[in-house]
């Protein structure tokens, strides 16, 4: 998982997956639920990684997203991910 | 909601030259769909992990995107009738989010699917004779051809009968189904090619011989990706009741000898490139001598039974006349988005999915069933899906042309772009993609508003621009006039531009122009390009004429004139 081995050296991470159901991005909440907005997640430290990323039978593909010092996504397709295409999220033609 | 009607139940003069399922076909997707429907709920309860899961998902067209799963639908060959386009919209509304996008392989790809909706929707498809079996894994995917045929004037044989031949053959083929790698073909039966066979790991193109008899010259081992190769003639001429013994001759090498180990070298043209093409071609006829070549014939009687089911439809006898309309708009369109078909009066209408600013490919629910309604009010139902990311209205009487053009000006599928600049090829990108690197729809929005200017577009001509998110180039960048390719520097986004690529006879892969461009500088780069192509051509010298006598060096010098 190149992502979460990114994160590693990231100010922070968030940890993130895809809801089994329907494939929407969450993001783990301070108290262990998942959380389709950004704002809920739970900011951590890249060094305590190792017990967070226990697997979950309600999302798909955990893993630790990297973010900036100021918590927010660190990367183009962190930030896509956590708030939707750029082209809207109704992205009619 | 809309009913969806099976194809049979339609008069025969609405369903010209798509090809008709029988109960045989029917009743295998029905079961196709409950074993589905069984496989995600066991899914869904924890019974199947999702290592177990996703190859299942994957040969049922379902991927897992970004922000929610992706159907990827199966137009076969790209044709499509216009009860199946309705039923489309169906899907997109009831199982989406009201639109859909069309792909460079002729499909359709709905973006916001719900697992716990996915066997409805593949039920929904099924009641359209549609399906998304081997739109993905490494399998023989879904043949393209020409979007013109079956009407256009240069050709020589219909593609479709022969691109149906290789469905049923490929559909489910117990050898291949697990390949070392996807397998795509591609068939055109006419003296232009607008299939890009070079470029496919089997591209085939239909041709008589001196005593009139059908065969097809192969070329092997093309495709883009990540080592972009222009495929090499296996064969230059395999008669017709030989076409699927050596198609399979050709897969059983690839099954045998192609790599397994490494997914980036797994694709047929690494071992034609490693074999040499005289190496290849040995192995292949050695398989192909040995076969029980009686079982695989291809039998004229066959073939003939499908040929019937593409015959021309009943059309009227019309003369070729000019058709005018007082609004000069009228005249720009009809010179850029149709073309005369082989029978008198009667053209094929191009209808663009790439309006300034707008999503390619894209297409809302309302406007397929109101491209139906025209379907079926003055193409006899049927409509093709092109490589480019448009729709085709394939049996158009030349004098509906200037009422066809305001019902589509209305709907804003009358840009007359058809070839030209904002005619781009996009991928989704990372605005959908989980692959990208980059997003490809906004650069393309972006170019299509700076050239909205189409006097100006008409000045520059023809010129094909083509934009992929990663190195996978399901926009074929490599074969763009230019190409754009979405790079990952450090989470931020850049865009490596190609030169001089063609998809077509003289196909060709793009040249580096030099260090690619941010995000913020690929439009003005685009613009640099133009520019000094209109400073440097010559009189009624195309940009791929231009670059061809040029070269990068006059591209580069401008484009990097102030670094
Ligand atoms: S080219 Fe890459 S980014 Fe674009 S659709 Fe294909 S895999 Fe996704």
């Amino acid at each position: 998982m190149s992502g979460t081995r990114k994160a590693r050296r990231a100010a922070a991470v968030a940890i993130t997956a895809n809801r089994l159901l329907d494939g929407a991005v969450v993001w783990r909440t301070g108290t262990g639920d998942w959380s389709e907005t950004f704002a809920d997640a739970a900011v951590i430290a890249p060094d305590v990684l190792d017990t967070t990323l226990a697997a979950d039978p309600l999302v798909v593909g955990i893993y630790a997203a990297a973010l900036t010092e100021h918590a927010t996504p660190a990367s183009w397709k962190e930030r896509i991910r956590a708030f939707g295409p750029t082209i809207g999220q109704d992205a009619a033609p | 909601m809309n009913q969806a009607l099976r194809l049979t139940d339609l008069p025969a003069h609405l369903r010209a030259g798509i090809y008709r399922y029988d109960s045989t076909d029917r009743d295998f997707l029905a079961a196709r769909v409950e074993e589905f429907r069984d496989q995600v709920a066991r899914r869904i309860s924890g019974e199947l992990t999702e290592d177990q899961f996703k190859p299942i998902r994957l040969m049922n067209g379902l991927y897992l995107q970004l922000h929610a799963y992706m159907l990827r639908i199966a137009i076969p060959y790209g044709v499509l009738s216009a009860v199946q386009l309705r039923q489309l919209a169906v899907l997109a509304r009831r199982f989406d989010r009201g639109y859909g996008h069309f792909t460079t392989r002729q499909n359709l790809q709905l973006n916001w699917i719900k697992l716990e909706d996915a066997a409805d929707a593949l039920a929904a498809l099924a009641e359209a004779d549609l399906h998304a079996i081997q739109t993905s894994g490494n399998c023989i995917r879904n043949v393209t051809t020409d979007e013109y045929a079956g009407v256009a004037r240069d050709e020589i044989v219909d593609p479709r009968v022969y691109a149906e031949i290789l469905r049923q053959w490929s559909t489910l083929h117990p050898e291949f189904t697990y390949l070392p790698r996807k397998f795509k073909i591609a068939i055109t039966g006419s003296t232009e090619d607008r299939a890009a066979v070079q470029v496919h790991d089997i591209g085939l193109t239909i041709r008589r011989d001196e005593a009139g008899e059908i065969g097809f010259r192969v070329h092997v081992g093309g495709g883009l990706g990540r080592a972009p190769v222009i495929g090499s003639v296996i064969s230059e001429f395999v008669p017709e009741a030989d076409l699927i013994a050596y198609l399979e001759a050709i897969l059983r090498v690839y099954n045998a000898q192609g790599g397994r180990e490494n997914i980036h070298k797994a694709r047929i043209k690494f071992l034609v490139r490693d074999l040499g093409i005289d190496g290849f071609r040995a192995l292949v006829d050695e398989e192909f001598a040995a076969m029980q070549r009686e079982r695989y014939r291809l039998d004229p009687a066959h073939v003939a039974a499908i040929a019937a089911r593409f015959a021309p439809p009943a059309l009227e006898t019309l003369a070729d006349t000019a058709i005018t309309d007082p609004d000069p708009a009228f005249a720009i369109w009809q010179a850029q988005n149709t073309r005369p078909n082989r029978t008198p009066g009667y053209v094929s209408v191009t209808l663009s999915l790439k309006p300034v600013g707008g999503i390619r490919g894209g297409m809302t629910a309302d406007q397929m069933d109101a491209v139906a309604e025209l379907a079926d009010t003055y193409s006899l139902s049927e409509l093709r899906v092109t490589h480019i990311q448009n729709l085709v209205l394939p049996h158009v009487r030349a004098i509906d042309l200037p009422v066809l053009w305001r019902a589509l000006t209305a709907l804003g599928l009358a840009t007359p772009n058809i070839g030209l600049l904002s005619d781009i090829i996009a991928c989704p990108g990372l605005d959908y993609c989980s692959l990208a690197n980059a997003r490809s729809i906004p650069v393309a929005q972006a170019l299509s508003a700076r050239f909205a200017d189409l006097a100006r577009q008409h000045d520059i001509g023809p010129l094909t621009l083509n934009i992929s998110g990663c190195i996978n180039a399901c926009a074929h960048h490599h074969v763009g006039h230019i190409g754009i390719l979405g790079v990952d520097r450090n989470g931020e986004e850049y865009y490596q531009v190609t030169l001089g690529g063609s998809a077509t006879d003289d196909a060709a892969l793009g040249a580096i122009v030099g260090p690619s461009f941010p995000a913020d500088g690929i439009v003005d780069a685009v613009e640099t390009i133009v520019q000094t192509y209109l400073t440097l051509r010559q009189d009624g010298e195309s940009f791929l004429a231009a670059y061809r006598r040029l070269g990068l060096a006059p591209f580069r010098e401008t484009l990097y004139a102030a670094a």
